[in-house]
């Protein structure tokens, strides 16, 4: 059999195997290990899984996963969502709708400590989600709201899934996370749209809180400012060049640390806990991480991504086109797959793709932006049906809202990051120009 | 499709609570990684600074980045990460697809999660036995890292263990599944 045809019957193994509920990790690291020694043989396969799995642990550059979630669990244990919502709350809770773009904007700078969406939902499912309930908030609506809110923690950098696509594609994590900036806070700009949109189209569904006083709001930002100095240092700090992303990130979660001990928010029993959820969490990435390796491994003996990015690129398609056509390719398969193991595998094929392609840029900028629009239909991906991870965190915190009524209140939401994907397609500067700007 | 599904009630296996023990252990370890890179970019900062510097060297230290943090850092992250793996699969927090399966009711799906772990407890059994091969490999020929000169033989010795211990926890969950769903 050609090297083709084994490489798409691996796909086609794997994606039985994934079917039938065997864990995503297991199902790479099966596969590609079958395909690999299929390819060259049993002996070589063993000389590179002698040290390979060490070998890729022990690697500086993804040493800041591990240290990006913990620093995102010392934040959720030491309960710095609730003072982000409630001074959202105070300066925007007197505008209709305003508790859900208090969410939103809590979210956007919880975003900017912790690099996971599932974090981000969890956290505010819990800090903000029985705020709105209590002044009755439609039901759908505000864990719609949520759901949506989480994906600023992946769309606000830092970013674990741009770690990744940096990772595996091989560009400057520090360039992707300039890149994400404007992108992300366009996000959060037109999510509040989506909600003033919903709210006058619809306005009972968020009734009108009752007025704060205004002195309340500075009393609540100093409860605050030391989290928000940090998430400024941290993502300044990168940007700048002042920090390695490593470094960055072991600062921030050295800074969370000192930070909640001394506000008396985080006792020891919340630390052992942010520890153990970091363990459980980097796990789940890192078997996937690993699998993802080996399947690699195996992908590139048989010369699949080569030929299939030179085939694509003999065809003589308008590069716009076969660029709208992976990330269609994406927004399907974000509907029905985890998103951490679909860049994984797909990325090996698809980037050599982009790469091949003439849009007029350099090729390092096309690495830069083809990340940032990854980035944003991983998003639509967490929140739409049938499968959204973001939803489903959302739906286990609030059991009495039906998912289908959490669903509803996403679309909004999803629209509007169509929307902004399409911005960022046609004018690639909205990712590119603080990347030129600052370097 | 991503789910954590709940083990019993009764108190789970030895090697599952060991597992919780090295995770609090490999995160330990992770923070003190943390600790070295931030006193690290510390001792680089105040070393561009004439009155920190003369301070330093008033009480008989040299300020500078800390020498081969990056060794470190590559060896204490791969300890951590190997140490978080059984703890990750007691607490069955590996992602995996329910959509597909959901008609086939409670039951079976637990004896096919019970599959799974057995063939994953094989699968990280095989690597634990090539990872041991390596360690092997490097004790004989002695190979330490470029500046610190660390050995690098017993960090993937530690590494073989914990791999053994992640291939014991998937067998363990597997009988306890078969056990539920028989």
């Amino acid at each position: 059999m050609s090297g083709i045809g084994v490489a798409l019957l691996g796909f086609a193994a794997m994606l039985l195997l994934i079917a039938v509920r065997m864990p995503v990790g297991l199902s790479m690291l099966v596969v590609g290990s079958a395909g690999f020694v299929y390819l060259s043989s049993w002996t070589s396969f063993l000389a590179y899984m002698k040290t390979n799995s060490y070998h890729q642990f022990a690697n500086y550059t993804l040493s800041v996963i591990p240290l990006f979630i913990l620093m995102g669990a010392l934040a959720e244990r030491s309960g710095i969502s609730t003072g982000l919502f409630k001074a959202a709350e105070a300066f925007a809770g007197r505008l209709r709708g305003g508790l859900a773009m208090a969410v939103i904007w809590a979210c956007t700078a919880f975003g900017a400590i912790c690099g996971s969406s599932v974090a981000t939902t969890a956290t505010f499912g819990r800090a903000a989600l029985p705020e709105l309930q209590r002044y009755k908030y439609d039901s759908g609506f505000a864990t719609g709201t949520i759901a949506a809110g989480g994906t600023l923690g992946i769309l606000v950098p830092p970013s674990v899934i741009l770690v990744v696509y940096a990772i595996t594609t091989e560009q400057n994590i520090a360039k992707l996370f300039k890149a994400a900036l404007i992108p992300g806070l366009m996000a959060a700009l037109f999510y509040c749209l989506a909600i003033a949109w919903s709210v006058r189209r619809r306005p009972e569904i968020a009734p009108m809180a009752p007025a704060g006083a205004s002195l309340d709001r500075f009393r609540l930002l100093a409860g605050i400012w030391p989290v928000l100095i940090i998430a400024f240092m941290v993502v300044g700090g990168i940007y700048g060049g002042v920090f390695t992303p490593t470094e960055g990130a072991a600062f921030g979660a050295i800074s969370m640390l000192v930070v909640g001990v001394l506000q008396r928010s985080l006792s020891a029993r919340g630390i052992l806990e942010s520890l153990k959820q970091t363990a459980e969490t980097t796990g789940m990435i890192f078997i996937i991480l690993l699998g993802s390796e080996v399947f690699n491994a195996f992908l590139a003996r048989s010369q699949f991504p080569e030929l299939a990015a030179d085939w694509v690129s003999h065809l003589g398609l308008p590069p716009y086109l076969v660029l709208v056509s992976l990330l269609a390719v994406y927004i399907v398969l974000g509907a029905v797959m985890d998103e951490l193991a679909m860049l994984l595998l797909t990325l090996p094929v698809f980037f050599p793709i982009v790469q091949a392609l003439d849009f007029g840029l350099p090729g390092d900028e096309v690495a830069i932006w083809f990340g940032i629009l990854v980035l944003i239909v991983v998003g639509i991906g967490l929140t739409a049906p049938p499968i959204g991870l973001n939803v489903f965190v959302i739906s286990s915190i609030a059991k009495t809202v039906p998912i289908a009524a959490t669903y509803r209140g996403v679309l909004p939401f999803i629209f509007t990051d169509v929307v902004r994907l399409g911005l960022v397609v046609a004018f690639p500067g909205l990712a590119l120009w603080l990347v030129r700007l600052l370097s | 499709m991503s789910n954590v599904a709940n083990a019993g009630g009764s108190r789970p296996p030895l090697v599952e609570r060991l597992s919780g023990t090295i995770a609090i252990l490999g995160g330990l370890l992770a923070l003190a990684t943390a600790l070295l890179v931030v006193l690290s970019v510390l001792g680089r900062w105040l070393s561009g600074m004439p009155w920190a510097q003369k301070l330093a060297s008033s009480v008989g230290i040299t300020l500078g980045p800390i020498n081969g943090d990056f060794e470190m850092v590559q060896m204490a992250t791969a300890i951590a990460i190997f140490c978080f793996l059984p703890y990750t699969q007691a607490r069955r927090g590996n992602i995996f697809v329910d959509t597909f399966t959901g008609r086939l009711g409670p039951r079976t799906n637990t004896v096919i999660d019970a599959l799974w772990d057995l063939v994953y407890a094989g699968m990280i059994g095989l690597l634990t036995w090539c990872l041991a091969m390596g360690a092997v490999e490097h004790y004989r020929s002695g190979q330490t890292t470029m500046l610190l000169q660390i050995i690098v033989w017993p960090a993937i010795a530690i590494s073989t263990v914990l791999l053994l211990l992640l291939s014991c926890v998937a067998l363990s969950t597997a009988v306890a599944r078969f056990r539920s769903g028989a």
